[in-house]
């Protein structure tokens, strides 16, 4: 499974592998959150969150599943699925991504009050 | 528009990109027909027909689909959706096909021709057709070069906003009109890619794959502009459409005409004021792009 922060427009996005011990983490958080009626939003330029990648299903999790502003949007449909992330999930993303060296990237674009650090 | 000849099992199939003016003719002999999707093939050894493509949002009218098949063996199980428009006939397919295969000679092997001709023959029962009188218009490629004219096509975001599109095309596809699959970088395609992020590194690196800052022949109207940083480092880029405003794709998300304020990006020039561009604060500059220019 891999993990994409996107955030660039030109550039490939910075991205990262999960470990299974970490795919398990992150689908256990993705279990049983509530589904919305709300269309997530993409984002413009600048942070747009996250797209895990999991052609391989890994821990049992879609193919392709977007994470941002609080919504959580499994993508791999023609009619996208959307869910509230009541579980933190981005926010344990944006926290790996500082951890993974992405930390000034983040700080450039969030709002201090959404900072990981 | 790309056109594969589907025909070989384990080498790749050749392709080559159709001259402007045979792909005028190809709309003109398949305007409102009804086309088979590139899928719909009998999976049999050996000829099966041209996959033609779209590569960018302006090459097909409203209404053909992005990319179809010709004279492709159809499965035996096969039945045509329904349609108010007329699927080809047999020898219309063919024919099509002939003068589609005419315009690849130079990449095609010339032993390729009789074969195909022979299972063309084989499949119709049918003595072969006359050579269509395209083949011979075909082999005229002549291009003329205006002074400058600005051709901005018009908004079209449903050719990028697909799920097997928009993932792999990123703002330089978009703004140079040429979806490669490949999140294009500038001066990838001419081997000079970018190696700064920066106003002339990036401006000078798209330059190597035809963009230019002075206007000469057809040219569609882009502009570059940089998140210089710190922490956040990148390029974008934008380009103007026929109804006036400019359009875009951030990344991979999906092909607009909003800025980052949700406001359509109206006006002849970008401006802080009509477009608010979040971390790409510096402006380059406006450039021209070449009509046809190829990305990578």
């Amino acid at each position: 499974m891999t993990v994409e922060l996107d955030v660039f427009s030109g550039r490939p996005n910075p991205a990262w592998k999960l470990s299974p011990a970490e795919s398990a983490k992150l689908a256990e958080m993705l279990k049983d959150i509530p589904p919305s009626q709300m269309v997530g939003a993409e984002g413009g330029l600048g942070y747009r969150g996250f797209v895990l990648s999991n052609p391989e299903r890994a821990a049992g999790l879609p193919t392709r599943i977007r994470i941002y502003n609080g919504m959580v949007i499994v993508d791999e449909e023609s009619s996208p699925r959307s869910y509230r992330d009541t579980h933190g999930v981005e926010r344990a993303l944006l926290r790996q991504a500082s951890e993974r060296g992405y930390g000034e990237i983040l700080k450039a674009l969030l709002p201090a009050e959404n900072q990981p650090f | 528009m790309i056109v594969t000849l589907d025909a070989y099992s384990g080498a790749p199939n050749p392709w080559w990109e159709l001259a402007e003016k045979d792909a005028k003719q190809l709309i003109d002999r398949l305007a409102h027909r009804a086309l088979d999707e590139p899928s719909v093939v009998d999976g049999i050894l050996g000829y099966r027909g041209l996959i033609v493509e779209a590569r960018s949002d302006d090459q097909l009218p409203e209404g053909m689909p992005s990319s179809f098949r010709i004279s492709g063996p159809l499965p035996k199980e096969y039945k045509r959706p329904e349609s108010k428009e007329a699927a080809l006939s047999m020898n219309e397919a063919d024919e099509t096909a002939r003068f589609l295969l005419n315009t690849g000679r130079e990449h095609l092997d010339e032993g390729l021709f009789p074969f195909i001709e022979e299972a063309t023959r084989m499949r119709a029962q049918a003595p072969a057709a006359e050579r269509a009188v395209e083949d011979k218009e075909a082999l005229k490629l002549a291009t003329v070069v205006a002074p400058c004219v600005i051709h901005n096509t018009p908004y079209n975001p449903g050719f990028w906003n697909r799920p097997n599109v928009q993932p792999y095309n990123n703002c330089y596809n978009y703004s140079m009109n040429w979806r490669s699959d490949t999140f294009a970088q500038p001066g990838r395609i001419s081997g000079h890619q970018w190696t700064a992020i920066n106003c002339s590194n990036v401006g000078a690196a798209a330059n190597w794959d035809g963009c230019r800052t002075t206007c000469l022949g057809s040219n569609k109207n882009v502009a570059l502009v940089i998140a210089p940083g710190p922490g956040f480092i990148d390029y974008h880029w934008y380009r103007r459409h026929s109804q006036g405003f400019w359009g875009h794709k951030p990344g991979g998300t999906a092909a607009r005409n909003i800025d980052n304020a949700g406001r359509l990006i109206d006006g002849v020039h970008l401006t802080p004021a009509n477009c608010n561009r979040g971390p790409y604060t510096i402006f380059c500059g406006y450039r021209f792009s070449p009509t046809g220019m190829h990305v990578r």
